[in-house]
């Protein structure tokens, strides 16, 4: 289970309607597409939908399918791209906040209840999910997808600015929850400082 | 302090110019204060590219969905198939009898009940069920479980004697109770095993991903929390959960099809392949009960396993019907 054929054999098998090679294609990549994808979308239930999604169009293409590129590339790709449709549509009816002057404001009008959680990946992933719908999207894209700012502006059809302006929010407030709810990371470095300059 | 809060994005993001990298290091260097706020940011930075690394994916429910979606149906190599052939079929006769008539008795007791209830017994096979909530639970033999056709909208609730697997689908606000006599576990969405033993009534709690709780049942509120690769054990007769660090790929092996011995003396081999395996595997000669093997066996047969052992010890197996015995070489 641990190792795959070579792609050669296996696009071969799936045209030859080998349901027991694509089930141990399946095997072999799907947990790690539904982790990339969660890291895009934010949301366990879309990214599951979507990867199963890629799957099912896989099988059912496997006749004409042509893969230049290798299996795992093609999955992945196939998985992002369908994560920026996704986001497409919803990106549309989007009012950016362009003016970062706005974000105090903003945050003050949305009280936090005082949570504190016990390691940094849980805190972050809370506040991640905090963050306006766009600036999300913007964010997660930007670190997960490894396309750059301009190529995440074109496929949004946005400009490059907004990008930029969108990260620096989002950066901005994932500190402000942090230092809300998640005191340990803080006081840590307190500590730090404390023995830094004590030797 | 004042932060650049957009030139700190486009550092991490590395598109500043050479004079805003000088710009940094200066801002940076000129108090400790801003160096310590620069290093928890670059720290944050860095982990927001590799969250949920460790979140549980459903796998099995994942392939499920898809299988039923395209209509495929994995199939398992001839060979093997045609020798269980016999046992599959009075097996499956056994269940399918057992089973009706739980759902009948289950049917006629309690017409009141909303959902109805199902029963399911394995016989001489292990078997895979699918709930409604797409949550997959391989029974292991002679296993028998209760749960509901459709699962409430608030919680979860299955009923287990024997032994099974579960590989249970994320729903936070249903949690997933297993109960057993005695004992319950409680879950989110997370994989482990269960195990109750039918003299004892001792339960084993293997978890292999995610935070399951157990408790008693006389005691609801003092639950012992349990992660992956980690092992408890109810103890019926004094009512408490005792929590093990680590626990033996053997006890698995019936899900898994994975052995692993190390250092094991024959004498327990012979024991763990007895009870996984259908034959009987026995020592005549008792100087060999002490012979020790460090081996692991994948998805094999027992006729390669026995193999196995017969070359590396040197040493001699004799089939007679269900009954393997090994011997020294004369």
């Amino acid at each position: 289970m641990d190792k795959l054929p070579p792609d050669k054999f296996i696009l071969d098998s799936l045209r030859k309607n080998d349901v027991n090679v694509f089930k141990q294609l399946f095997d072999f990549y799907y947990s790690g597409l539904v982790r990339y994808a969660i890291r895009l979308v934010n949301k366990p239930e879309v990214a599951e939908e979507i990867v199963l999604d890629v799957f099912e169009r896989l099988w059912s293409r496997r006749e004409e399918l042509q893969i230049t590129v290798s299996f795992s590339s093609y999955l992945y790709s196939s998985v992002r791209y369908r994560c920026i449709n996704y986001f497409k549509s919803k990106i549309q009816s989007f009012v950016f906040e362009d003016d970062i002057l706005t974000l105090d404001q903003v945050s003050e009008s949305t009280p936090h209840e005082e949570l504190v959680y016990k390691d940094l990946e849980e805190a972050l992933i809370n506040s991640i999910s905090e963050l306006p719908e766009q600036c999300r999207i913007i964010f997660n894209l930007s670190r997960n997808s490894g396309l750059s700012n301009a190529e995440i502006a074109k496929e949004l059809g946005l400009a490059p600015k907004t990008i930029e302006n969108q990260m620096t929010i989002a950066l901005r407030k994932i500190r402000e929850f942090l230092q809300k709810n998640w005191y340990v990371l803080f006081s840590i470095s307190l500590w730090g400082y404390f023995i830094f300059h004590l030797t | 302090m004042h932060v650049d809060w957009a030139l700190l994005v486009k550092y991490f993001q590395e598109r500043c110019s050479e004079e805003e990298l000088i710009r940094i290091n200066q801002w940076k260097n000129s108090n400790p204060e801003h160096q310590r706020f620069f290093e928890e940011m670059n720290e944050v930075w860095q982990k927001t590219g590799e969250l949920h690394s460790e979140h549980f994916v459903n796998k099995e429910a994942g392939w499920k969905k898809l299988s039923d979606k395209l209509s495929l149906e994995t199939v398992s190599s001839s060979g093997r198939k045609l020798r269980i052939s016999y046992f599959m079929r009075w097996a499956a006769v056994f269940v399918l009898l057992v089973s009706l008539t739980f759902v009948a008795r289950n049917l006629f007791t309690k017409p009141q009940n909303k959902s109805s209830l199902l029963s399911i017994i394995t016989g001489n096979e292990k078997r895979d069920i699918v709930m409604s909530d797409s949550s997959v639970v391989t029974l292991n033999k002679y296993s028998h479980i209760e749960y509901p056709k459709d699962f409430d909208a608030t919680s979860r609730t299955v009923n287990l004697k024997g032994t099974a697997f579960f590989s249970v689908t994320h729903y936070p606000e249903r949690p997933f109770i297993v109960t057993m006599l005695g004992c319950a576990v409680k879950v989110m969405g997370t994989s482990f095993y269960l195990n109750s033993d039918s003299v004892s009534h001792n339960v084993t709690l293997i978890v292999t991903s995610g935070k399951v709780r157990f408790y008693s049942v006389s005691k609801k509120d003092s639950f012992v929390e349990v992660v992956k690769d980690e092992k408890a054990v109810y103890e019926a007769d004094k009512g408490i959960i005792v929590k093990e660090n680590r626990f033996e790929q053997n006890e698995i092996v019936w899900k898994t099809g994975n052995f692993m011995f190390e250092e094991e003396t024959l004498q327990r081999v012979c024991h763990i392949l007895s009870s996984y395996y259908s034959e009987n595997v026995t020592i005549a000669d008792s100087s060999l009960r002490e012979f020790r093997i460090t081996a692991s066996f994948q998805d094999q047969g027992l006729t390669k396993i026995i193999e196995a052992i017969e070359t590396t010890l040197d040493i001699k197996a004799t089939k007679e019907g269900r009954n393997i015995v090994l011997s020294l070489k004369k």
